[in-house]
């Protein structure tokens, strides 16, 4: 088992999901730098950090220099290519923690992910979403259908079809 | 960078996910209710039903991305991925 870093994103939308504690089958801590953590200002959600805090599951990193120089950096490679989603610094900030740190990045934003394909020099860093969590989950001896039919009607999430049918959801 | 014959693989690859999500979240969103918002929280979310993109729509808005979060879920738009 290993530790992540977590945006915002992934955040939020696991502080919906009753099964929220099943991450811990799959990883032991999850890392957040401050800078987005600050973006955090639902009650659902700052209730969840809040009780992942205080048990140390959740661990607030603080940011580097070189963290800003490359946050800069990946903003600026991201502003010229617009087939990759606008990304703030914050989750940003995650990413680049996620790189230093040699884990995987948790988010439900497509821009990092795409980062990785796109950029080699970020070909290395690992970007899974709520979708690759669920059947990390499953591989844990849980179903996946009910999962992700749970994560989505209490999330508001849908899965690309062909997501599903790779994961043999769909007929 | 990635070999050219590779970026343009992504690049119709991501296109059609993105086509595919965006009708996601243009049949299923409650436009009665977005309909109803004030201007700038209207053009944020058609922005979002547009693009997906939570950042840039929570910017328009005026709120955080956490902010909008529940806000899109008012307005029944879902996260595609």
């Amino acid at each position: 088992m290993s530790s992540a870093s977590v945006d915002t994103c992934f955040l939020i939308n696991w502080a919906r999901f009753s099964e929220r504690d099943k991450l811990k089958l799959v990883f032991d801590r999850l890392f957040m730098p401050v800078e987005t953590f600050n973006e955090v200002k639902s009650d659902v959600a700052l209730s969840l950090a809040s009780r992942w805090l205080a048990k140390r599951y959740l661990v607030l990193a603080p940011t580097l220099s070189r963290d800003e120089t490359e946050v800069t950096e990946i903003l600026r490679i991201v502003a010229e290519r617009p087939q990759i989603p606008s990304v703030d610094p914050p989750e940003l900030y995650a990413f680049v923690l996620a790189k230093r740190l040699g884990i995987p990045m948790l988010t439900d934003n497509k821009a990092p992910k795409r980062i990785t394909q796109l950029l080699p020099q970020y070909s290395s860093v690992l970007v899974f979403d709520s979708f690759d969590v669920l059947e990390m989950i499953a591989d844990r001896g849980y179903d996946l259908a009910s999962l992700v039919d749970k994560f989505m009607k209490e999330t508001r999430f849908r899965f690309a079809r062909r997501r599903l049918e790779e994961a043999g959801l769909l007929g | 960078m990635a070999k050219r014959k590779d970026i343009e693989t992504l690049l119709r690859e991501w296109e059609e996910e993105d086509r595919e999500a965006r009708e996601i979240r243009r049949r299923e969103a409650d436009w009665d209710f977005i309909k109803k918002q004030p201007p700038r929280i209207r053009a944020a979310l058609e922005l979002y039903v547009e693009t997906g993109d939570l950042h840039l729509a929570a910017r328009i808005a005026g709120m955080t991305v956490d902010e909008f979060n529940e806000l899109r879920i008012k307005a029944n738009i879902p996260v595609v991925i």
